[in-house]
């Protein structure tokens, strides 16, 4: 108990105050959405965030220019979001540690090209990317999925990498080696367990980037596809009314703001936590 | 020997953790004369080193504090002074070399730069050629072979005998009065050890410096030092003469350790060993901290902390078997 | 009697590459140099040497860590190049070590029973969870640490507990033949002499042999029957422990005996100390290694290797002036 006590009051209160709220509405967002997000309603097209207007709590936070309530559009938004960022980043780190990790261990020709891969890969911008991967896939959730697992894997495939070989020249790796064990059983047992935290470490930081490339994607019209609501698509398609309905652009900007936040402060604590030599990411 | 040049008082320095307080140094007392070396003793944790550090008073702050006692150099108490008279004394009357040369030299700057650095932060700031000979010189005493070509190397570029031995001369740089050198030889090859003790014994024979030597082998202060204090868990247990403490310990710890060493020329089936574990800070036992290890212990032992009772001229160890003799 | 461990004239290089994808091969790092040796069973030989002497690249050939250049390894008769994977996986139950830091010999986030244990697990001898426990607790029992541990991780014990659970670890799958690489020498003074006396127990017990490598003369004669003097690749001096420490031939060993700090205040060294750096096995200097630094060097020695000659009873000297130098001891 006294150990769990401690740990609480370590805990990135900030980043979880934060998150938390996203969370939920990603989660479960359908429940308490006032509105439906995608009932079209052109009667109230554009109206202001009511407690402005004095209208009461219908339209807390407006409506766009189709009358959908932003509210329940932001609320929303934060299921597709959540969605393509975590397993965007999962998959990512999925293909960049196995890379890194075989890369690391076994050294070698091997090595060098996978490197030269990653090298490669990574010096071509992230949007040129995406507009390649759009054009095979198509638009829509997937082609978002996989554009943030091809982008962001190369971060874990280094930096695994690197640790791999570090951690095989230490004594207990080599005496695995000399007790007779496997290769698979030293990747699994020995290396693994030491290189997870970085991993870790990148992921959390990783989905604030995440986000925001979701809403550059759907900025683009690359993203998720309507009626599926994201932040992103909301605020391309507040372009038009910036000047004029400012409440259309503000409220999904602010919402990704928040999400990007507290995903670096809890990403940041994660990784003081785990190992202050990864300051440098 | 020379007037005493160092006499600390009763030192008290504690480190406060979240699981309690940590006396590293628990009431220590010694001194150093002009020309002389010293050689403290002890294993790891045992507090040597937050010794070392409170002399200087580079206790790491505020984790650890000095809490007590005098440090008495040339008649002045360092621990009245304020930091910029202390940074005035560091380096400048009094220097420490520690374990690592590759940790004490900064690896992206040369040999040569940093060895003047000392200089300029000393006041000695001097025109180019002119530093750059007394660089060489400083060097060369130190027996860097061809010090004037090596001036624009890196440390990386060193060997390890060599890169303390350049710690060394800009430990010299200022000119000390007293040179504390912490386990300084403990990451060097047998060989290069040997000639860097001898470094310092010349060194400090040129100078008239004092010396204090902190090391966890009994072999090197019996060859460089002239008197001896052995610490156990924060505590001074035995000071002395070198030749007279190492002919018979007065503190069973000393003795033991003496013998547990296996020596050069004789075979022993088994080798006298001291059980247990040196003590965790944190979990002190009553009385004399020795006693669960020591194999001459007697009942007031468990009870009460032994105070240090006289051996001979200058001889001192604290342990209730002296007591003994006085009956 | 055969012996346990044979080295044959075993040499190992390591190419030194300038890096870029086409691997341009520069220099030669000639870590072992030439070295014969043999360790008969149940005796504890020992190989001394300050860094560079490679005596750190011979423990790793005979762990099978490394292959050699040239030469062989033999052990109990067969030789080791010719080994296949099975045989590998065979020679690893005969062969264990303890290497000098306890610490970072311990997986830090493995508790001590899967430490211990795991030689079993990975040469898949299939014990019950029951049994698997019961000689974990067997070898704790043998190395003198209580069951108490088992759950523990590594950075709850003591140095001293460390190097015992890594002794337990490298003797759980009964081996004839266990590497010992600076066994004591990162633990705490006090309690360096309850290991050696622990090891030699255990030796006795167990009837085992041990190849132990260190820079402690004082610590090596106690503990080994034959010992082997290593300079820059080179075994320069070999032969019975007590022989070789009564007459050191070599001008290095003298060197060496001379400079190891005793507890004897008052104590005139037999020789001046060694003047020079301890040359780099990248650019080893010809004829014979240890030429700069000798007092006693002459031409012959800039040119010429000298090669392992008895010059007493079960005492082997590298130097070409051995012959002068003895006759002035």
């Amino acid at each position: 108990m006294k150990r769990f006590l401690r740990i609480a009051r370590e805990l990135p209160i900030t980043a979880m105050l934060l998150l938390f709220p996203v969370l939920i509405c990603g989660l479960f967002g359908q429940c308490f959405a006032p509105h439906d997000a995608t009932l079209i309603n052109p009667s109230l097209a554009l109206r202001a965030p009511s407690w402005l207007t004095g209208q009461g709590w219908t339209y807390i936070l407006g409506t766009d220019y189709l009358g959908r309530d932003v509210l329940s559009r932001v609320i929303l938004g934060a299921r597709s979001t959540l969605i393509v960022s975590v397993i965007g980043v999962v998959c990512a780190g999925v293909i960049g540690v196995f890379i890194g990790l075989f890369s690391g261990y076994l050294g070698g020709r091997f090595d060098l090209i996978i490197m030269r891969l990653v090298d490669m890969q990574m010096s071509m911008p992230a949007i040129l990317l995406a507009l390649l991967i759009s054009a095979a896939m198509g638009a829509g959730l997937t082609a978002v999925i996989v554009v943030i697992a091809i982008v962001f894997w190369t971060q874990y495939a280094r930096v695994v990498r690197g640790e791999t070989l570090s951690v095989k020249q230490r004594d207990f790796v080599v005496m695995a080696r000399v007790e007779g064990c496997s290769s698979r059983r030293i990747l699994v047992k020995h290396i693994v367990p030491h290189v997870i935290d970085s991993a870790v470490v990148i992921a959390t930081l990783q989905l604030g980037t995440a986000v925001m490339l979701e809403a550059a994607l759907s900025f683009l019209g690359l993203g998720v596809q309507p009626p599926t609501v994201a932040w992103g698509k909301m605020i391309a398609e507040a372009r038009l009314y910036i000047a004029t309905a400012w409440w259309l652009p503000t409220f999904p900007g602010i919402t990704i703001m928040v999400t990007v936040l507290g995903a670096n402060l809890w990403g940041d604590w994660l990784r003081d936590k785990l190992d202050p030599k990864l300051r440098q990411i | 020997m020379g007037e005493t040049l160092l006499l600390v008082e009763d030192l008290k320095t504690h480190c406060f953790t979240r699981a309690g307080v940590i006396k590293a140094v628990d009431g220590v007392s010694f001194f150093v004369n002009r020309g002389e070396a010293l050689g403290i003793v002890g294993e790891s944790g045992c507090g040597k080193s937050m010794t070392c550090a409170s002399i200087v008073r580079l206790v790491p702050q505020p984790a650890a504090r000095i809490v007590g006692g005098k440090i008495l150099f040339a008649g002045d108490d360092l621990l009245t002074k304020d930091e910029s008279e202390m940074r005035e004394i560091r380096g400048n009357k009094i220097t420490m070399i520690l374990q690592d040369p590759l940790m004490s030299l900064n690896p992206v700057y040369t040999i040569g730069n940093q060895v003047s650095e000392m200089f300029k932060l000393h006041g000695r700031k001097l025109p180019r050629p002119t530093m750059k000979q007394k660089v060489v010189e400083v060097l060369t005493r130190v027996k860097i072979p061809s010090a004037e070509n090596r001036l624009k190397d890196y440390p990386f570029q060193f060997s390890g005998g060599m890169r303390q031995r350049t710690v060394a001369a800009m430990a010299i740089a200022g000119e000390p009065r007293l040179l504390i050198a912490d386990e300084p030889t403990t990451s060097l090859d047998v060989t290069i050890q040997d000639q860097f003790l001898l470094l310092l014994k010349e060194m400090q024979e040129q100078t008239n410096m004092g010396l204090i030597l902190v090391t966890h082998d009994l072999g090197i202060v019996a060859q460089t030092c002239d008197r001896i204090v052995v610490m156990y868990a924060g505590k001074i247990v035995e000071s002395g003469d070198v030749p007279r403490v190492y002919g018979g310990p007065a503190h069973p710890y000393t003795e033991a350790l003496l013998q547990a060493l296996p020596r050069i020329g004789v075979r022993h089936k088994r080798l006298f060993q001291i059980g247990g574990e040196p003590p965790h800070f944190l979990n002190l036992p009553s009385g004399c901290s020795f006693w669960p290890r020591c194999h001459k212990v007697m009942d007031i032992c468990r009870r009460e902390y032994p105070p240090s009772f006289p051996v001979e001229d200058g001889r001192q160890a604290a342990c209730w078997q002296l007591k003994k003799g006085d009956v | 009697m055969q012996p346990l461990l044979e080295l044959k004239e075993v040499y190992k290089y390591f190419p030194i590459s300038s890096g870029g994808f086409l691997r341009k091969k520069v220099k030669t790092l000639k870590a072992v140099d030439g070295v014969s040796f043999s360790i008969k069973e149940g005796t504890s030989f020992a190989l001394a040497g300050e860094s560079g002497s490679g005596k750190t690249t011979i423990s790793r050939l005979v762990l099978l860590l490394e292959k050699p250049t040239h030469g062989s390894l033999v052990f109990e008769n067969k030789e080791v190049q010719q080994f296949t994977k099975q045989d590998v996986s065979w020679y690893r139950t005969r062969v264990q070590a303890v290497f000098q830091d306890a610490a970072g010999s311990l997986n830090t986030r493995m508790r001590i029973k899967d430490i211990v244990g795991e030689p079993l697990v990975a040469q898949q001898k299939r014990l019950s969870p029951k049994k698997l426990t019961e000689k974990v607790e067997e070898m704790l029992g043998l190395v003198g640490l209580s069951s108490a541990v088992l759950d523990n991780y590594p950075h709850e014990l003591s140095g001293g507990q460390k190097q015992r659970v890594a002794i337990a670890r490298a003797m759980i799958l009964n081996p004839s033949l266990v590497i010992l690489d600076e066994p004591v020498s990162s633990l705490d003074v006090s309690i360096r002499a309850q290991i050696l006396n622990l090891l030699a127990d255990i030796q006795e017990r167990l009837g085992l042999t041990y190849f132990i490598i260190a820079h402690d003369l004082a610590m090596l004669g106690h503990v080994s029957a034959q010992i082997g003097v290593m300079y820059l690749g080179k075994i320069i001096e070999i032969g019975n422990t007590d022989e070789v420490y009564a007459n050191p031939l070599h001008p290095y060993t003298r060197a060496l005996f001379a400079a190891m700090p005793r507890p004897e205040p008052g104590r005139v060294k037999e020789i001046p100390a060694l003047q020079g750096e301890i040359g780099s096995p990248l650019d080893p200097p010809p004829g014979c290694r240890f030429h700069p630094r000798c007092q006693f060097a002459v031409d012959h020695c800039r040119k010429t290797r000298p090669l392992l000659l008895e010059m007493r009873p079960d005492h082997q000297v590298a130097c070409h002036k051995a012959d002068s130098l003895s006759a002035t001891m």
